[in-house]
């Protein structure tokens, strides 16, 4: 990872000048001293992508505070400006920023740590809680001057904080006490193996980042082009949006942000007159004023059938078995009986009730006298069979319906006239 | 009649004809309404059966894949049990719904829709949206068979 190799560098200057230097040249950045001075090279390029303001306010903070003390510092500010015009460079870090967001799905325990804390790392960058930041400054027993500076850069963080601080924190904390650790004993040995033009470095801080989630081997400069190999097959899903976009929150709630818009899709073609709103509040009202239509008008038309009820108990029973002889015929299979009888009997009579029961008795006289007990056998919330039962009774209704409302649900309740049917009685 | 030979490909009753089905159950309802009926019932009494009838029939026939047809027939059979029980100890039990974490884009109106759906209150705004769909469509045809019926016996 990047932070190895600038720790490295970071370590070896320490040596030379002050121990005191690495946490406070870590303390500002990213407050562990792998992250700090790791995160420039590693977000610089895959940063503009982001469009985040903490990015204006990243530099300055890394520039003063290196300028001021740190001599190694003088190494950097000029090279920042030249990681963008490296396309190769841009290329792998966006890869491996997006595989870090995929890291937690692989099994190897190495890797899973280390790109959790590249993930931390980003997060941190775009987020920078204030508390857990003074928790690793104790962590480390660094807690002195660069305080002030770290919450003014916090502060300056905080302003592009998005969404996902919450959920990301905790992550960031535990990934940097990891990365702590890991990094400082790559980060000895690859302290001694290059100092070289600022290119060079950047093109090492992400072959570096590899090397460490290969296996944390010491030549840096051969694994590169194998390591940009593996993390190619898993980056893939989540290259669509980099940055914030890609964890997994960001990604369940697009899909769910899908999921309603495709369901409020099919309500609007469910709902009539709903079509040619647009907007969700204006379609949820259509869609709520039709259900309550349709409940008031079940309401209404229960106190009709019970109006009319009355006078028809023997018409329902007579429906029924009706029905179930019609039902029992089509799943009998007599051929030649249910359906051409039935249709015969439909055309011949479009008020299809009161002459339609006389005309039923005829086909179904023998049944009646097969089955003669329908309506108790026939419970159809204890019948294993009752799903082939209505073959034709389907026919007589959707006949019914078309014929008297089907393509408009709107009901015509005034031409329903009140007086009950004389021709029912069988 | 070999109904026993007879084999549904699929026993799920809402295989092909939901609508027959539904119908189906609805006038089975409306039978055993009247044949219970026997004793005269007033007007209002009827009516609310029938609702009762109505808005069962719709959830059996919808089984129970949907939680509005669940929440609708335990509503259905609490009533009842509720009545049942009233005559010995009028005595309730408080039902616990947690009510779904309203999330801040949701717009205001849900809140009514899930007024409307029965079992809504505790679902989350993507699955009430499905499950108004689907109600909506029983619905319908609950009470395009309503009005058929209406229509059939009153002319």
């Amino acid at each position: 990872m990047d932070l190895s190799e600038s720790n490295g560098l970071e370590k070896r200057n320490g040596d030379q000048l002050d121990p005191q230097l690495i946490p406070q040249f870590g303390g500002p950045i990213g407050m562990v001293p792998g992250t700090g001075t790791g995160s420039p090279f590693a977000l610089w390029p895959g940063m503009p992508n982001l469009s985040n303001p903490m990015v204006e306010s990243f530099n300055p903070s890394i520039l003063n505070q290196s300028s001021n003390k740190f001599p190694f510092s003088g190494v950097i500010p000029p090279g920042l400006p030249n990681f963008p015009s490296e396309p190769g460079f841009i290329e792998r870090a966006a890869r491996l920023s997006c595989f870090s967001a995929n890291g937690a799905f692989n099994g190897v325990m190495s890797n899973s740590v280390l790109n959790q804390t590249q993930k931390g790392e980003l997060n941190s960058m775009s987020i920078g809680s204030g508390s857990s930041h003074g928790n690793q400054l104790k962590n480390q027993g660094t807690i002195e001057k660069n305080t002030e500076s770290n919450e003014g850069a916090d502060d300056r963080i905080s302003d592009g904080d998005n969404a996902n601080a919450n959920a990301d924190s905790s992550q960031n904390d535990s990934g940097a006490k990891k990365r702590k650790r890991t990094n400082q004993d790559v980060a000895i040995e690859q302290g001694q193996a290059s100092m070289k033009s600022q290119e060079e470095t950047g093109k090492q801080t992400s072959e570096s980042k590899k090397e460490v989630e290969n296996s944390g081997s010491k030549n840096a400069g051969k694994n590169g082009k194998d390591a940009a190999d593996a993390p190619k097959g898993d980056y893939i899903h989540v290259r669509a949006r980099r940055g914030q976009a890609t964890n997994s929150h960001s990604l369940a709630e697009r899909v769910r942000r899908e999921k309603i818009s495709e369901r409020m899709k099919y309500l609007q073609e469910l709902v009539p007159g709903c079509s040619k709103v647009t907007g969700k509040a204006v379609m949820l009202d259509e869609i709520i004023n039709y259900v309550q239509s349709l409940q008031r008008q079940v309401e209404f038309l229960s106190m009709k059938l019970a109006a009319v009820n009355p006078r028809l108990d023997l018409n329902i029973e007579a429906l029924l078995s009706k029905d179930i002889l019609q039902g029992r015929g089509g799943c009998s299979s007599t051929v030649g009986f249910t359906h051409e009888m039935f249709h015969s009997q439909l055309q011949s009579q479009p008020g299809l009730l009161p002459p339609g029961l006389p005309g039923m008795l005829n086909p179904s006289e023998p049944f009646r006298r097969a089955i003669n007990n329908p309506l108790s056998a026939m419970n159809p919330f204890k019948d294993p069979n009752h799903p082939q039962m209505p073959t034709s009774w389907q026919d007589e209704l959707h006949n019914v319906m078309s014929m008297n409302f089907a393509p408009n649900p709107q009901l015509s309740n005034q031409e329903v006239a009140t007086k009950p049917g004389e021709g029912f009685q069988l | 009649m070999n109904r026993k030979n007879y084999t549904h490909p699929n026993p799920n009753p809402n295989y092909t004809s939901n609508n027959s089905m539904q119908s189906l159950h609805f006038i089975q309802a409306l039978a055993r309404i009247n044949r219970a009926a026997s004793k005269p019932t007033t007007p209002s009494c009827r009516t609310k059966q029938i609702r009762h009838a109505a808005y069962s029939s719709m959830a059996y026939t919808s089984g129970s894949r949907r939680k509005w047809s669940r929440a609708l027939l335990i509503r259905l059979r609490q009533r009842q049990r509720l009545r049942a029980r009233r005559l010995l100890t009028v005595r309730r039990r408080v039902r616990i719904v947690t009510p779904a974490m309203s999330l801040p884009e949701e717009p205001a109106r849900a809140e009514t829709l899930r007024r409307l759906v029965p079992g809504g209150r505790s679902m989350e705004y993507c699955n009430l949206l499905e499950e108004a769909a689907d109600y909506v469509q029983c619905l319908r045809t609950q009470v395009q068979l309503m009005q058929s019926l209406v229509d059939a016996f009153s002319s």
